[in-house]
């Protein structure tokens, strides 16, 4: 029977290997690559990198204690608190976009932040936090799997030869738990990179301002001009390539449990 | 040293227990599986929740997080950090208060006193049975403690590895002067061992003896139960 299951799989690969073929293929590298270094796709390039950067240090620096409090403490409202940490997980981009958008508009948060001086909505900042909505709850089930995976006893076994709390949890419980952290950042990160229809609503469509990688490529297929589109999904492409051959690098079994941990609603 | 107090400690295991354990004693705690010893060591290092008062030196220790407690524990399973070498364990316990060259020197001195300084490159994972618990131990008095406490840390070795590492602890308590909590299910082990031997079951101190008190005891049978009785002799 399993040799009919190959029938499925093959389809599958084709099906993806398509897609990719279509991409690489359908104009002359020499295009592409023209494209590729035009100020327009040079300066998405940077603003996706600089602002998945931005977005992936706040969603590591909230996300990776909240997920170790999640993995060893017990408190009232617990699960309910999981249950709102996952819902970005399972909430259409383009929705929470607009949640955002209405949260930082002028009803709401908005008028307080103009007068400290922060403008969120259509700037680089409403980028990150886009980012930040969607690739931080992926950071959490990711981190928190790896926490749970360190048996506490380690911990236990820190406090008696005198060291304190933070002190075993910076020397023994994140190294140990360290190559999961690192397969949670890397996926958060590629998630923040590819980030689209949230930063859309929320930072709008700008170019040389609040266009993106994925951004420019929507603005460049509106306007005709698919080289230029073709090289914005060219790096992104190429960023997920690597991002896929670190976490392999770590690891394949240990990437299959956090691939599925991170994206497993 | 340190001399340590257990007054009426009752959790869900422990009931009323009442315990003397005097300063740089070697205390032995026998009892069959599920008697409540691993929770009474776990009581004093601060690790469970109880009522009652645990005082060390007359100071009571309620507020005392464990790693402010000056105690080494010795668990059954090894718990060498996996990630760090045979020396960086020890190194960890020595400097974990902050940089000490003194302790630093003496975690040195205990890879060569333990016999297994050849082995401080290594990670756990390369180590014996034996070994590993040769280098917790090292890491646990790397650390300076004032307490010594061990859950069966040689229940997973074998007998003649087992035979040669009480020596050397018997030695070294003797020499360090700790106090020290030894918990088995071994009675030849307690009778080799102990200053002072406790019988723990169902959570309570059913009594303390000296090791020929226990091995003249009649009812331990009774009390310990035939089957673990049988298995241990």
């Amino acid at each position: 029977m399993r040799r009919f299951f190959y029938i499925p799989l093959f389809l599958m690969v084709l099906f993806i290997l398509g897609v990719i073929i279509a991409l690489f293929f359908r104009s002359s590298p020499v295009e592409i690559l023209k494209a590729l270094s035009s100020r327009e796709t040079m300066y998405a390039l940077r603003l996706s990198v600089l602002t998945s950067i931005a977005a992936l240090l706040v969603s590591a620096s909230v996300g990776i204690p909240t997920a170790y409090l999640l993995a060893r403490e017990s408190f009232p409202g617990k699960a309910i608190m999981e249950l709102l940490l996952e819902i970005p997980l399972v909430m259409t981009p383009l929705i929470a976009g607009l949640g955002l958008l209405l949260l930082f508009g002028r009803e709401w948060l908005g008028d307080s932040l103009e007068r400290m001086g922060i403008t969120v909505l259509f700037t680089p900042l409403g980028a990150v936090i886009a980012q930040i909505f969607i690739a931080s709850p992926i950071l959490v089930k990711s981190a928190r799997a790896a926490f749970e995976a360190v048996d506490s006893r380690y911990e236990q076994a820190a406090a008696t030869i005198g060291l304190s709390p933070f002190r075993t949890f910076c020397l023994v419980t994140v190294p140990m738990a360290k190559r999961g952290l690192l397969s949670g950042i890397i996926i958060s990160w590629a998630r923040a990179m590819g980030e689209f229809g949230a930063t859309l609503m929320v930072a709008g469509a700008t170019r040389f301002k609040t266009a993106t990688l994925p951004i420019s490529v929507f603005l460049n297929i509106g306007t005709g001009e698919l080289e230029s589109a073709l090289a914005c999904a060219w790096v992104l492409l190429l960023a997920g390539f690597l991002m896929l051959f670190a976490l392999r690098m770590m690891g394949e079994d240990r990437t299959h449990d956090s691939l599925a941990q991170g994206v497993r609603l | 040293m340190t001399e340590i107090s257990l007054q009426r400690i009752t959790n869900g295991i422990l009931h009323e227990v009442d315990l003397e354990i005097g300063s740089g004693e070697f205390m032995v705690i026998i009892g069959p599986s599920g008697a409540g010893k691993t929770t009474l060591l776990n009581v004093i290092a601060g690790l469970v929740h109880y009522s009652g008062h645990v005082t060390f030196d007359c100071k009571p220790v309620e507020k005392v997080p464990t790693y402010r407690r000056a105690l080494g524990y010795v668990f059954q399973d090894s718990m060498l950090f996996p990630h760090l070498t045979v020396e960086a364990n020890l190194q960890l316990a020595a400097n974990s208060t902050g940089r000490n060259p003194e302790r630093s020197q003496s975690a040195k001195a205990l890879l060569k006193l333990l016999g297994i300084e050849h082995l401080r490159k290594r990670l756990p994972r390369h180590l014996s049975a034996g070994e590993r618990q040769r280098a917790t131990l090292a890491r646990t008095l790397a650390a300076d403690p004032k307490v010594l406490l061990l859950d069966e840390p040689f229940a997973n070795l074998d007998d003649r590895s087992s035979s040669v590492l009480r020596a050397e602890l018997k030695s070294l308590q003797k020499r360090l002067g700790l106090t020290t909590l030894f918990v088995t299910h071994n009675i030849r082990e307690a009778e080799e061992l102990g200053e002072r031997i406790a019988l723990l079951a169902s959570g309570s101190i059913e009594g303390t003896f000296t090791p020929d008190e226990l091995h003249r005891a009649q009812n331990i049978g009774n009390l310990y139960e035939c089957k673990e009785k049988a298995c241990c002799q």
